[in-house]
């Protein structure tokens, strides 16, 4: 029996739902049609972001698509507790996928059956190649000798490649491998088996365990591709949020939307578990208030609770053992230094050696602590991690109340709420210091974008682009550094951080030259300060001052100290930076810099200033205003005038479209103009009735000149579509400023 | 938003307002049909001060070139500019009434 139609069995979303990892899903997918270098690919995932999903979605495009490529996916779990059985359980599984492939009948990938029901299922053409495999597993079985039932059982998908079945092995969750007991190291088996086999195979796993296990022991998997898996980035985490609200009919405003994005730091699962704790309880997630109140229950009673619950048992299953833990994590967390001895740790937790090693291996694994040397520092990424271990702390340790430790929480969360945004535009707003060091490269700039006593003398108050021509047609330049590592200047002199966020200072580490000798070493020591004017000489001499201290801990010989002022520097500052040796930089300057170097995309200038909103009434002929408003906006971008009346039309269309028939409950549109290098997007949404769920008599009496209004906009302008967002509708349309842009943009 | 008449024996000048909409094309039309049945058989509606037409608005003019086909009148719409010409076109009205550039 085909029930193919149903598109998904092991992955837990339709694939056009799974729209976070577009890039990582086309490269496994190349990768199992062997369009990548090697056989085999690692991929890196950091802890509960998706990573299996990913996989399942990779092997359910493969079952459904029935082509000649085989998938087959197999999660490594503890619950088999000896190598053995897991290697059983691989064997059938994969006959159970291999079957249910070849019957093109998902159904059997949900059944229960043995190996010899499922050699009953298959295909006549594959009976006789899975009928000596399952004997020849049996054979060793039976004789006892365990690592040769395990390396059978584990080359099922090599063997059935041997018989001509073009598999592609997706491997999971390999870190569980440590918690398998006996002697013999499932991994190594695998990689022996799969490092040599010649067929298509991912490796997959959390990131510091896989590192850790793949290129150490017998068989080292060196000539493998590398996918890492991040967490979202802050703009698609919000993309996540937002179809997560759909789907589960949870209401979002902007401003919570963010702070979700946020809050999580683009971790998949945290942002889904909120959604379904909202949707459990019948919450709204439109405001702060309401999404605090759904995560402090999350973090009290809900899946990310549980979650760390798990984790920390998995660490050492003893609680006496884990308030210990939790006591070293809350000191850590809540005190001045980020980083304490691992002595301290092999002290307090009173462990056998074994047990300790195995407990830090865990916590770095989880990535809950970094071991570095002898340090142990604690991992400050998002909210759950911290707030988790600070519930435990009062109510295990401090032996609080649990009513009162909720409040507390509650209370806390929510005062930090704005803090957590306000730092998140003070990070995005911020140079990103690192990434413009990281592109120095040895490039020839003009003098005058980064020394501001020169920018000061020739450039104060002229046009960006006018500094830019000059800078052009002149000779004069300076060569900067290659530069080969950057980090923050808190990485390498920790009290730092007292006066400077972490993100506007860094240390970078290079040559002056592109000839790497020792005399040609060089350090850049470089912060975004503050100053609301032209930075005064004590600002100078304070931070000066600062970055010494910093070059003098860190035993930096030679240095060179960068500063930049939003406003630059005064004529005094700029002695004492003379004096110091030192560069001084105006934020424009910066700007000017990234423009010189080409370098905007490159060090995330996302945000796109270019963008304006508003909301009109319905009714009176506001569209006007709305045409009025894009006019301006597209004259300004230098539009044509037709294009520009173009624009104006389809605009009032998609406003009078936005009116008629939607019975909005608010009477407002809603719209937004973006406009890029090459294009203006523009969005019209409205609440109320949405465009496909109106009823065919609404829409317009005369049959003869209905959809006119679409027909206009889908001819005025390059591209429009129509979204049904909750309730309402949203029309999306795009004007290329020129026919090239168009077709470059239609590929 | 109001549109003007000028009259001169069988011939009427109608003038659109700057924007064309439902309400504003209705106007139009009522305006045009009682002339036409008054006797009017040239009718000319004048773009000259108008700057956006909605779709609404293009599809009432359609109901006034029909009027005017129903009593045997010639109609112009006059001092249309390019772009207004290029709606007429996309929805198929430059082939049923005499159209002159601004």
């Amino acid at each position: 029996m085909s029930n193919l139609d149903l598109r998904k069995t092991l992955s837990s979303v339709l694939e056009e739902d799974f729209i976070d990892r577009t890039v990582e899903l086309e490269r496994l997918l190349r990768h199992g049609k062997g369009k990548n270098r090697s056989h085999g690919l690692l991929l890196l995932a950091k802890p509960a972001i998706g990573g299996s999903e990913l996989l399942r979605q990779v092997f359910d495009h493969y079952f459904f698509k029935q082509t000649e490529t085989v998938p087959f996916y197999f999660s490594l779990n503890k619950i088999d507790v000896n190598a053995k059985n897991a290697a059983a359980r691989f064997l059938q599984t994969f006959l159970q996928q291999v079957i249910a492939f070849r019957k093109r009948d998902s159904n059997l990938l949900e059944s229960a059956a043995d190996i010899d029901e499922l050699a009953q299922l298959s295909l006549a053409s594959d009976g006789f190649w899975i009928d000596r495999l399952i004997a020849g597993c049996r054979a060793e079985n039976v004789q006892n000798d365990d690592r040769l039932y395990i390396k059978n059982c584990l080359s099922a998908p090599v063997y059935a490649a041997a018989h001509g079945v073009s598999v592609y092995a997706i491997i999971d969750d390999l870190h569980e491998a440590d918690f398998l007991t006996g002697d013999i190291d499932l991994i190594e088996e695998l990689k022996e088996i799969f490092g040599r086999a010649g067929i298509q195979y991912v490796f997959s796993g959390r990131r510091r365990f896989m590192l850790n296990s793949v290129q150490t022991g017998n068989t080292q998997l060196y000539e493998t591709e590398i996918l890492s898996l991040e967490p979202l980035e802050f703009n698609d985490a919000g993309i996540l949020a937002e179809n997560l609200s759909a789907k589960y009919e949870v209401k979002i405003s902007d401003q919570s939307r963010d702070l979700i994005a946020r809050k999580f730091r683009g971790n998949p699962f945290f942002i889904k578990s909120l959604f379904q704790a909202a949707k459990e309880k019948n919450c709204k997630l439109e405001n702060f208030h309401y999404v605090e109140q759904v995560y402090a229950d999350e973090i009290f009673e809900g899946r990310i609770g549980a979650y760390f619950d798990r984790v920390f048992d998995e660490i050492n299953a003893d609680h006496e053992v884990q308030k210990r833990i939790i006591g070293l994590l809350f000191e850590v967390l809540t005190g001045e230094r980020r980083k304490s001895p691992l002595e301290t740790w092999r002290s307090h937790l009173a462990l056998r050696e074994y047990e300790f090693e195995r407990a830090m291996r865990h916590l770095n694994n989880y990535e809950i602590v970094r071991m570095s040397g002898n340090l142990v520092e604690v991992s400050e990424e998002g909210e759950p991690l911290p707030d988790y271990v600070s519930k435990r702390f009062a109510l295990e340790i401090q032996a609080k109340p649990r009513v009162l430790v909720i409040v507390e929480a509650l209370k806390k969360f929510l005062k930090r709420a704005p803090n957590t945004m306000a730092n998140f535009y003070r990070l995005s707003s911020a140079v990103d210091l690192r990434a413009l060091l990281g592109i120095f490269n040895c490039q020839s700039v003009p003098p005058d974008l980064i020394d501001y006593s020169i920018f000061r003398e020739r450039h104060k108050g002229v046009e960006n682009i006018e500094i830019l021509e000059k800078v052009d047609d002149s000779d004069e330049r300076m060569t900067l550094p290659q530069i080969v590592y950057t980090a923050p200047t808190t990485e390498f002199y920790e009290p730092i951080g007292q006066f400077i966020d972490s993100q506007n200072s860094a240390v970078a580490l290079g040559f002056e030259t592109a000839n790497y000798t020792d005399e040609n070493e060089v350090i850049w020591l470089a912060a975004e300060i503050e100053s609301k004017l032209e930075a005064p000489r004590e600002v100078a001499e304070f931070w000066c001052d600062r970055l010494e201290m910093v070059a003098l801990v860190s035993n930096f010989q030679k240095f060179k100290i960068w500063l930049i002022a939003p406003e630059g520097f005064s004529p005094e500052a700029l002695e004492v930076l003379k004096e110091r040796n030192a560069f001084g930089s105006s934020r424009k300057q910066i700007d000017l810099l990234k423009i010189f170097l080409k370098a905007e995309d490159a060090i995330g200038e996302r945000q796109n200033r270019n963008e304006y909103e508003m909301v009109v009434p319905m009714g009176e002929d506001t569209e006007l205003i709305a045409a009025h408003t894009v006019e301006e906006i597209a004259r300004r971008h230098e539009f044509d005038p037709r294009a520009i009346n173009q624009i104006k039309t389809a605009l009032v269309e998609a406003c009078i479209n936005a009116v008629e028939h939607s019975l909005s409950p608010d009477k407002k549109i809603y719209q937004k103009f973006a406009v890029e290098d090459d294009k203006i997007t523009i969005t019209i949404s409205n609440r109320g009735v949405r465009i496909g769920d109106r009823k065919a008599a609404d829409v317009q009496p005369d049959a003869d000149r209905r959809g006119w209004g679409l027909k206009l906009l889908r001819s005025l302008m390059d591209d429009v579509t129509f979204e049904h967002v909750n309730d309402g509708t949203r029309i999306r349309m795009t004007k290329y400023l020129n026919p090239k842009a168009k077709e470059a943009a239609a590929g | 938003m109001n549109s003007s008449v000028l009259t001169e024996g069988k011939s009427v000048t109608v003038f659109a307002s700057d924007y064309l909409n439902k309400l504003s094309g209705e106007k139009i039309e009522r305006e045009c049909k009682e002339f036409l049945r008054s006797g009017c058989r040239q009718l000319e509606v004048n773009f000259k001060n108008t700057e956006i037409i909605n779709s609404i608005g293009i599809s009432i003019l359609l109901g006034v070139i029909d009027a005017a086909s129903d009593f045997e009148a010639d109609v112009v719409f006059s001092d249309v500019s390019e772009h207004t010409i290029e709606l007429f076109e996309m929805l198929g009205l430059s082939t049923r009434v005499a159209l002159r550039l601004r």
